[in-house]
């Protein structure tokens, strides 16, 4: 999904809104976390209406300043605590719609964040994680007489 | 757009997931020739990816975000890959419980199907072959043990999980691709074992249709797909000489059918078990990363609900915490302290699967107050448990109910909300009906042989085909089902090619 600047900015400030990197406890730190190559991998592999779900929570979020507070600027004007406490009241909406796309991008958020490897490490979730951890091993390689590079058999 | 005939053998499958995998194990040793075709690709393990954003986007359809709609959209998780479904599942083992073998028999005729003398013997050898034993205690996990805690402190009747993964050394990767292939899905068991016995895979293949002459099917018609951009290349048909075999699953069989304009109440009598999680905050660690993904239950059958440790990847797992910015970042700096269980209903709605816009499919559902309460009992009874076991907070994740429960005391707030269907995060992976079997035609798709009323040489071997849902997990009912039906249908084609010759 290719998304416009503008909505790329709002996309940023509406994820890095949930966890921002002057934060404490888990903080990324500047430029640690791709934001916006998270949501696009999710959004690839999304279906027609969760693409249009996606999309309408980055405007939603963009412009909630605007029609939820009346201010005069889009989320990008907000500083990053603003931010977090907007989302906050958004994911507390008392219209189902809102909370639930504005859901679906603190979904986005958790991905990108804890999809970074550093930003796993200092999560704890491995912590103390027991050995042994196996490696991935393929045991049984699959036949697999065509995949769709190859051409079909007969004509 | 160019078409081949990719292939042709006696019995063609549709789909590798419970069903399809189980009708090629069957059918391929009885000497049968073979040909699956799998819309998804195939997945070495040592290449899948270990991340949770990943593992969704290659293994799961529609990346996870296939939905039922409703009063709320309701994801639909199902695996798009050899294996189906099973290839992310958690390996929980159940047998198809007595009631509802009585209800299948008395309600829809099929005691031919699923009569314990004949099923009984099936179900002992899948569990052989798929390695089923209870979870070790020394692979339980943090999550589960907590479970255990919280479920005798209540008198509850919970028990570690039977499961296909004997050898499991507690990796909690089940959605990624079980690390070592201990999990017996079926991408390593009756896949590599039908194409031993000479099966033949084609992957990339979607089948839209079955090709149809004198009023018999006699082969499918579909589209390949480019495998790293999921674009159609050029369409396929696949010639059955004996049989066609359909085992899309629950969302995806009904379409093939009604495209092939085949009759009887196709996409109807959805059904599913939906599920809710609710996460507990612990003082001391739970370590969900070390652990069976699932593996303690408390099955309370007669209320109606399963209640399930399950443990996530931290991506998801830090998505259901509370809270924004500073709140959130200090929950989520300790993400060893967490614990969650889920409860998951037998829902009595029955929804439809449609055709919608572009051939890609449309799902409707909404469950019932009924459904709604019942369910809502068993997470207040989840709560509950998380404090017996030790949580300092509770977040329930139900709308109209504080996002933080501080004790006992506060699981009243919970119990007292008038939860409504908007107020639950509900998802399904356990999807029933849409090709029901049954004797009668006029109100089933498949006899109780699986064959089609309304075609001959078609058969759904898939979850498709269950009249009802279960109220347990089903892919052991949906193997053992499927096995019965196979192998008669190996028998009786083996007798019709004996008395032609
Ligand atoms: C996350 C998750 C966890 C689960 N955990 C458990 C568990 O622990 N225990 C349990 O008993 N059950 C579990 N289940 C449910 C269980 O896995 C399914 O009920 C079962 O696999 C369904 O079998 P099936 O053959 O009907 O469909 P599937 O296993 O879903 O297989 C269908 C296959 O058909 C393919 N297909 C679809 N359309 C086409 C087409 N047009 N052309 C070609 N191929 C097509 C799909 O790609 C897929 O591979 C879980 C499910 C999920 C999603």
């Amino acid at each position: 999904m290719r998304l416009l600047k503008m909505e790329q900015r709002w996309l940023e400030a509406a994820l890095a809104g949930f966890a921002p990197e002057d934060g404490p406890g888990l903080a990324p730190r500047p430029g640690e976390v791709d934001w916006r190559a998270s949501f696009e991998r999710m959004a690839d592999s999304s279906n027609g209406q969760a693409k249009v779900g996606m999309r309408a929570a980055v405007w939603l979020a963009g412009l909630a300043p605007m029609w939820l507070e009346g201010k005069p600027h889009t989320l990008i004007g907000l500083a990053p605590e603003e931010r977090a406490s907007l989302l906050e009241r958004l994911l507390a909406h008392r219209s189902f719609a809102v909370r639930e796309l504005v859901l679906l991008l603190k979904l986005q958020a958790a991905f990108a964040l804890l999809g970074t490897a550093t930003a796993r490490a200092r999560s704890g979730y491995d912590r103390d994680r027991p050995a042994p951890q196996e490696s991935a091993a393929s045991l049984r390689q699959l036949h697999v007489v065509s995949e769709s590079s190859l051409e079909g058999g007969r004509s | 757009m160019k078409r081949a005939t990719l292939d042709e053998a006696d019995f063609v499958i549709v789909g590798t997931g419970a069903g399809g995998a189980t009708a090629a194990r069957v059918l391929a040793a009885a000497g049968h020739s073979v040909v699956m075709l799998e819309e998804g690709a195939r997945l070495n393990t040592s290449e899948r990816p270990r991340d949770a954003g990943g593992a969704l986007a290659q293994a799961m359809r529609d990346g996870g975000s296939q939905v039922a709609f409703g009063s709320a959209p309701m994801p639909l998780l199902q695996g798009r890959c050899v294996g189906g479904s099973t290839a992310i599942n958690s390996g929980i083992i159940w047998r198809m419980p007595d009631d509802v073998v009585e209800d299948w028999t008395s309600r829809f005729g099929l005691g031919h199907l699923v009569d314990p003398a004949v099923t009984d013997p099936i179900y002992d050898r899948i569990e052989e072959e798929l390695e089923v034993t209870p979870t070790g205690d020394e692979v339980l996990g943090g999550n589960a043990k907590a479970m255990a805690r919280g479920a005798e402190a209540l008198g509850l009747p919970g028990a570690p999980m039977r499961r296909n993964a004997g050898r499991c050394r507690g990796s909690g990767e089940c959605l990624q691709g079980c690390p070592g292939e201990r999990r017996q899905s079926m991408d390593v068991s009756y896949i590599p074992r039908a194409l031993a016995d000479g099966a033949r895979l084609h992957t990339h293949a979607r089948v839209e249709r079955v090709l149809v002459e004198r009023g018999r099917a006699v082969g499918v018609r579909g589209r390949r797909l480019d495998a790293s951009t999921g674009r159609s290349r050029a369409t396929f048909e696949v010639r059955a000489r004996r049989g066609v075999v359909l085992a899309a699953g629950v969302v995806h069989t009904p379409l093939i059918l009604l495209r092939s304009h085949v009759a009887g109440p196709v996409g109807l009598h959805f059904q599913c078990h939906p599920g809710a999680a609710m996460l507990g905050r612990f003082d001391t660690p739970i370590r969900m990363s070390f652990g069976a993904t699932q593996g303690y239950e408390v099955p309370m059958r007669e209320r109606g609900y399963k209640l399930e440790s399950l443990s996530l990847p931290p991506e998801m797992l830090a998505a259901r915490i509370p809270g924004t910015g500073a709140e959130w970042q200090e929950r989520i700096a300790a993400l060893d302290h967490y614990a969650q269980w889920a409860a998951q209903s037998r829902f009595e709605a029955q929804g439809r699967v449609r055709l919608g816009f572009g051939g890609t499919p449309w799902v409707n559902y909404e469950p019932t107050e009924h459904d709604i309460a019942k369910l809502k009992e068993g997470l207040v009874l989840l709560a509950r448990m998380m404090f017996e076991a030790g949580a300092r907070e509770v977040y329930p994740g139900i709308g109209h109910v504080p996002e933080v429960l501080h004790g006992p005391d506060d699981v009243r707030l919970l119990e007292a909300a008038a939860t409504t269907r908007p107020d639950l995060h509900l998802m399904a992976s356990h999807l029933f009906g849409t090709a029901r079997a049954g004797v009668d035609a006029s109100d089933s798709v498949v006899g109780p042989n699986l064959e089609a009323h309304g075609m001959r040489g078609l058969f759904v071997m898939d979850a498709s085909i269950f009249p009802t849902n279960l109220g347990v997990n089903p892919q052991h009912s949906i193997m053992a089902v499927v096995w019965r039906a196979a192998t008669e249908l190996a028998a009786e084609d083996a007798g019709r090619v004996a008395r032609a010759g």
